[in-house]
């Protein structure tokens, strides 16, 4: 009788066991599938919610957003025409959208109107707040919006990283003759990039870590400080370039369109306007030519400068003899 | 033997029945699941449609502009006019701007002596992007300013989203 | 009869455990939310139209504004092609523009003119058409002028 309890008792135990062991792998099994689908649908809502963000940065220049990302990381792709939100991928192939290659935990957004003189586009900036830009050597805040992490220092041996996943290194000299902090030595190589502006050539050098110093990785030259902005938030010539190029697209779509509506006025009974606005359609023309190359060269930026200029006298012109205006 | 029997029977039934409550509890929560993912699927579809027409607040191709002042709630009609011969529908940037969507303009006359209520429309844009298996209507009324002579018209925006 | 008892009570328990369980399926169920968004739309709509329709010139090369503060309510008959009442002529002008457009997609609505002095001009349409049952969007354009003058358009 009492081997048969002994039996009993040891049997039940053992059986508990399983079934309380099966139950166990059950809820583990559900509670991994749940969260792992809350972790797609949150990806999801995310990647929608900077779709929307992008589309409405367009109408509110100047002004500043930010978004928490918690356990979520968007990537940029250096080709420009998609992002990813963790496994979720969103199109970007009209929009430009200058950035770092990888924004963590807290996204911060910056748009500005890009004016060549009339509205020809939109520049988004998308940074974390993780990321730091170091402007050494530079009082000014080269247009720079409040809402990302920048810190002016004297010099580059005065910056201490504190704890940034990545770190700008922004200079007018140049800064191959200037050695790296041991905060930023030890940070990996993807993670530190430098600009140097070089403000008399409307140009940016940028360089990248490589063991304890910087090399140089390309150059890109800006039009005006909306794309020197976009120069600086860029993490490389590829991104800024690819982006530009979408924005010179859209600039020579315009100025094509602003071509046929100066035909469509002059047509008009307004012979006092007629001059002015032939003049402006010579400048239109130069604008749709120069934009066909969307590549930004140095010998462009000077021509789209000049362009700039008189089409901007030329609208004022038009607007004090109360003529139809190009923009 | 038959006590030790039962015993089993008792602790199989329990763990069965225990069992198929969870599977209940289970299918239930699956069903509750689909239903709110449904409803959240039409909800984006139509978050969608809102994002959609926002793409009309952001265009200086067709915009008002008062040196450089853009309002969104007003288009030129020459840059419309301009605008249409460039076809955008032709260019891969505005397909990628627009997507698969379907722009048309109307001009309303309100007045009390027009004999046409509609006397012109304009097909700014249309690419279906192959087959569709929705539609989608936004209205949006817009002013329609007329540069030259600074008349303004009472504009009227048909968005048709593919679906 | 105690081991009864208590198996009994199990099973009490259990039943218990599935009603709570069933009446928090039953509320789950009940408590539909109801999405926003159209509502915004409408009242974009709503605001779009108003803007929209203000600022619409007429054959007379006058606004629509200006036909409902100085043609309707300060008499001023020559901005209203000489028509008998500038009003019933300015309301004429909404009638056709909210009929061709919100009528024409379904949607109905209701526009409202008012003054401190006195509507001079009856609603669109005349009746009541929203009730406080329907889901609405309301929106006010106020014209500039001595004595104030709100235009409402509710879309419903």
């Amino acid at each position: 009788m009492n081997k048969k309890a002994t039996v009993e008792v040891q049997f039940n135990w053992i059986y508990a066991t399983i079934v309380g062991f099966t139950f166990l792998i059950i809820f583990f099994g559900v509670g991994m599938a749940i969260r792992s689908n809350a972790q797609k649908s949150m990806e999801r809502d995310v990647a929608v919610y900077l779709d929307d963000i992008f589309t409405s940065m367009q109408g509110s220049e100047n002004t500043e957003n930010s978004l928490d990302l918690p356990s979520i990381d968007i990537a940029f792709k250096d080709d420009c025409q998609t992002f990813n939100v963790g496994s979720q991928a969103e199109s970007i192939k009209y929009l430009p959208v200058f950035s770092p290659s990888l924004v963590k935990k807290k996204l911060v957004s910056f748009s500005l109107g890009w004016d060549i003189p009339f509205r020809a586009n939109y520049l988004l900036y998308v940074t974390s707040k993780e990321v730091a830009y170091v402007l050494v050597g530079i009082s000014e805040d080269l247009g720079l919006p409040d809402n990302i992490n920048k810190e002016k220092v004297a010099s580059l041996s005065a910056f201490v990283n504190q704890n940034n996943y990545k770190v700008r290194l922004i200079f007018f000299e140049d800064p191959l003759s200037q050695s790296l902090p041991p905060s930023v030595k030890k940070m990996m190589d993807t993670d530190v990039t430098a600009i140097q502006i070089v403000k008399a050539e409307n140009k940016v050098n940028y360089f990248r870590k490589k063991g304890n110093s910087l090399v140089s990785a390309g150059t890109v030259y800006y039009a005006d400080i909306p794309t020197m902005v976009a120069a600086i938030y860029s993490e490389n010539p590829k991104i800024y370039e690819c982006n530009m190029e979408k924005a010179m697209t859209r600039l020579n779509l315009e100025s094509e369109a602003l071509l046929d509506r100066i035909s469509i006025i002059t047509e008009s009974d307004i012979p006092d306007c007629i001059p002015l606005l032939n003049q402006a359609r010579g400048k239109l023309s130069e604008i749709e030519v120069e934009s066909r190359d969307t590549r930004l060269t140095s010998e462009k930026v000077t021509a789209l400068h000049n362009i700039r200029m008189s089409l901007n006298n030329l609208n004022g012109e038009l607007n004090i003899k109360s003529c139809p205006t190009v923009y | 033997m038959r006590k030790a029997q039962l015993q089993i029977m008792e602790n199989i039934f329990v763990i069965l029945i225990i069992t198929v409550l969870l599977v209940l509890a289970f299918v239930f929560a699956i069903g509750m699941q689909k239903r709110d993912a449904r409803a959240k699927q039409e909800e984006m579809k139509e978050l969608d449609l809102l994002k959609k027409a926002r793409v009309l607040d952001f265009l200086p191709e067709m915009q008002c502009s008062d040196n450089n002042y853009l309002n969104p709630d007003c288009y030129d009609l020459i840059k419309l006019q301009a605008f249409v011969s460039v076809n955008p529908s032709d260019h891969l940037f505005y397909k990628s701007l627009f997507g698969r969507l379907n722009i048309t303009v109307m001009v309303l006359d309100p007045n009390l002596d027009a004999t046409d209520r509609w006397p012109r429309e304009w097909h700014i844009y249309d690419y279906t992007g192959g087959k569709y298996t929705s539609y989608q209507t936004f209205y949006r009324p817009v002013t329609l300013r007329d540069p030259v002579n600074m008349t303004s018209y009472f504009g009227w925006i048909i968005l048709g989203v593919y679906g | 009869m105690r081991k009864a008892q208590t198996e009994l009570l199990g099973v009490a328990i259990i039943v218990v455990i599935l009603v709570m369980g069933g009446l928090f399926m039953v509320a789950g169920s009940l408590n539909k939310k109801e999405s926003v968004t159209p509502s915004i739309i409408d009242q974009e709509l709503a605001q779009s139209f108003l803007n929209t329709l203000m600022s619409t010139d007429t054959d007379t090369n006058v606004d629509v504004m200006t036909l409902v503060k100085d043609g309707c309510y300060q008499d001023r008959k020559e901005l209203c092609n000489q028509a008998p009442n500038c009003c019933v002529y300015v309301r004429q002008i909404m009638e056709n523009s909210l009929e061709s457009t919100l009528k024409a997609i379904g949607r109905k609505y209701q526009l409202n003119v008012s003054s401190s002095i006195g509507p001079k001009i009856d609603s669109i349409p005349t009746g009541k058409v929203c009730t406080k049952y329907m889901r609405s969007s309301q929106v006010t354009y106020s014209i500039p002028s001595v004595p104030q003058i709100l235009v409402t358009l509710t879309i419903c």
